[in-house]
């Protein structure tokens, strides 16, 4: 019964092809092959020398080396504050302090804050709705010199801490989200379990939040995905202390090349194949995590309009 | 006799918990648990979006002098009359006519495409899951890693493959052309990696959509353009200008990935170069404090541009926009 019940909701969801769908089954055959090619193209290149890269540019390779992701992880560093130097496993470090902090305050603070804003109807609530809603519509324009200037008056360059203080803010499309999915809750769950008497922080860790908790793991999963691929932030404001993965691999393709440890009056050449190992070791562990999350992460993002 | 007692009773702000300002033990409880988990986004909201907005503002208007120790701060409008002297070079000229050129082409084409494709997989056609996930497959891969290889590969391998395989002769990579060529190569590269997030929002907004609205157009005769205009559209709106709202600020904040490809080394052709690249690039080499106020005032004068701008964009689409009635 349940099986035809599906069969005949599948069938009604389906659409028969149409000249526009074909057109777009074209573009988008065509633009997925031209992705998985160029991943494709990337794990072979990385696997090759470079003097077969020269003559073999685009096929498999005829003999697979594994050289050019040993030499990123034990021979390419990266010098930092105090004379010292940071390898590639160091830096895979720093990313994930850094990008776990980051996803963890990012998410933790709009989910808490949202949660407050939509179950408690003081004034001050609407006020913290509407200042997420004026802060995306108006739009500042190169504040990153001023941001830095405040960033070194309290001290927060040059440590990962700093960062994750920084990023714990409320602002952003994410507050919408769970202001939607809270608002949306009704207050009678809240109600009864106060009547059973419970406190507010037991509401929000043992009701308000486990409800969340699909929504919060997708925020916290799309921000720790963003956070390790970030370059631009730690360059700015950690590079010289804690250099990340996602840093350490722009560095590496903007060499030509970089000392040898072994032998320091022969520096390694930076070629393509090194180059392209260095964005292969850095997509791998994200494209992994994605295969592994894709339904919760593409399932669970909704976003409605901006009423001011 | 047990009315009154009980009267009595309720009267006591101890036992009933109502003192006598007349807030509940339990609203107060409610006010200082909800200050409480306030006090922390606020502050954090006051520096780092308040406070640094302020700085920026006033940085505008500094003139700060390293060489003296402390360093001095003299106030003026030297910073904007730099700045107006340097959009009135040749070369900003170019680059703020490369910003307006992509944001334009950028919505011009990723949203329109977008759209079709949410409508695609909003449908179910034949392999719309699988495209759904590879279409979001850009987004979880780190831009220094995607512009890597999109560079080396449309300027080595590229030529190659269309003179092996094409017979092309005097086949160049699109990295190594002409600087018109070099434009291309980025423009497609960042149309190529835009559909993620929009294609994701479009598409659960879309399956969100209550399925016996869809079935009654159909018995009202609309089906494939005319569906998708006449009811998929109207009711994604909301979803489509938030995107459209938030992203005019990307004319001038947008770096097209150019930091990605050309890094420090300043050896991104002029005409590829967006004023988000070059606000970027001027920020993170600064190498003192004496540099900030000059961007700090370009910042400021393209905030001003950026907000009437945002503001027109959101009265013309809620004005001219489709209705969901």
């Amino acid at each position: 019964m349940a099986k035809n019940l599906r069969k005949t909701k599948s069938k009604i969801g389906k659409t028969p092809f149409t000249p526009l769908t074909v057109v777009m089954l074209v573009v988008l055959l065509l633009y997925t092959l031209t992705l998985i090619w160029l991943l494709y193209w990337g794990v072979i290149t990385s696997l090759k020398g470079r003097y077969e890269f020269i003559k073999n540019t685009y096929k498999l390779p005829i003999k697979a080396v594994t050289d050019n992701f040993v030499t990123i992880f034990t021979k390419f560093r990266i010098d930092v504050d105090g004379g010292k130097s940071v390898g590639m496993a160091q830096m895979y470090l720093y990313s994930v302090l850094y990008a776990v902090g980051c996803s963890i305050t990012n998410t933790a603070v709009p989910c808490v804050t949202a949660y407050f804003c939509a179950k408690f109807k003081y004034k001050w609530s609407k006020v913290m709705h509407t200042t997420v809603i004026i802060a995306m519509i108006i739009p500042v324009v190169g504040s990153l010199p001023s941001e830095i200037q405040v960033a070194d008056f309290f001290g927060l360059r040059n440590h990962i801490w700093g960062l994750w203080i920084m990023k714990a803010n409320f602002l952003g499309l994410y507050f919408l989200v769970f202001y939607e999915f809270f608002a949306s809750l009704p207050d009678s769950y809240i109600e009864a379990a106060k009547i059973d008497g419970a406190g507010n922080v037991s509401v929000l860790v043992k009701i308000a939040l486990p409800l969340a908790r699909s929504i919060f793991f997708t925020v916290l999963l799309v921000n720790f995905i963003a956070y390790w691929n970030d370059y631009q932030t730690p360059l700015v404001y950690i590079r010289d202390k804690y250099p990340t993965a996602a840093f350490g691999v722009f560095r590496l393709s903007t060499l030509t090349n970089f000392p040898n440890p072994d032998n320091p009056s022969r520096p390694i050449s930076v070629t393509v194949p090194i180059k392209v190992a260095g964005a292969v070791m850095l997509f791998t562990p994200m494209l992994v995590l994605f295969i592994l999350t894709n339904k919760m992460l593409l399932g669970n993002l909704n976003v409605g309009g901006i009423k001011g | 006799m047990f009315r009154q007692n009980a009267e009595k009773t309720m009267r006591n702000p101890k036992i009933s918990g109502k003192p006598k300002n007349g807030l509940s033990q339990g609203k107060r409880n409610d006010l200082i648990c909800y200050i409480a988990f306030m006090v922390w986004p606020v502050l954090q909201f006051t520096i780092f979006y308040i406070a640094v907005n302020v700085n920026s503002f006033l940085l505008a208007f500094q003139k700060i002098d390293v060489t003296t120790k402390p360093a001095t701060v003299t106030w003026g409008l030297w910073n904007f009359e730099a700045v107006f002297k340097l959009i009135a070079t040749d070369q900003m000229k170019i680059r703020i006519w490369a910003s307006v050129k992509s944001f334009l082409i950028m919505h011009c084409v990723s949203v329109p495409l977008g759209l079709f494709f949410s409508y695609y997989i909003y449908k179910k056609m034949f392999g719309a899951g699988a495209f759904r996930v590879l279409l979001f497959t850009p987004s979880i891969l780190s831009a220094v890693t995607t512009a890597i290889l999109f560079f080396q590969f449309a300027d080595r391998a590229l030529p190659k493959m269309l003179t092996d395989i094409f017979k092309v002769e005097d086949a160049v990579g699109l990295f190594s052309g002409t600087d018109k060529g070099k434009y291309a190569a980025v423009m497609f590269y960042n149309l190529w990696i835009s559909f993620g997030t929009s294609v994701l929002m479009y598409s659960n907004k879309m399956i969100s959509i209550s399925p016996e609205i869809s079935e009654a157009a159909k018995l009202d005769g609309a089906s494939g353009i005319k569906e998708f205009w006449y009811v998929t559209l109207p009711l994604t709106y909301p979803t489509l200008s938030v995107f459209l709202i938030t992203g005019v600020a990307a004319m001038f904040t947008n770096q097209y990935n150019v930091f990605s490809f050309y890094g420090w080394s300043e050896g991104a052709p002029i005409n590829v170069q967006s004023i988000g690249f070059y606000l970027y690039l001027k920020a993170q080499g600064a190498t003192s404090k004496a540099e900030y106020p000059e961007l700090a005032a370009f910042g400021l004068i393209l905030t001003a541009v950026a907000v009437p701008m945002t503001l027109l964009v959101r009265w013309l689409l809620e004005k001219f926009g489709p209705s969901e009635d």
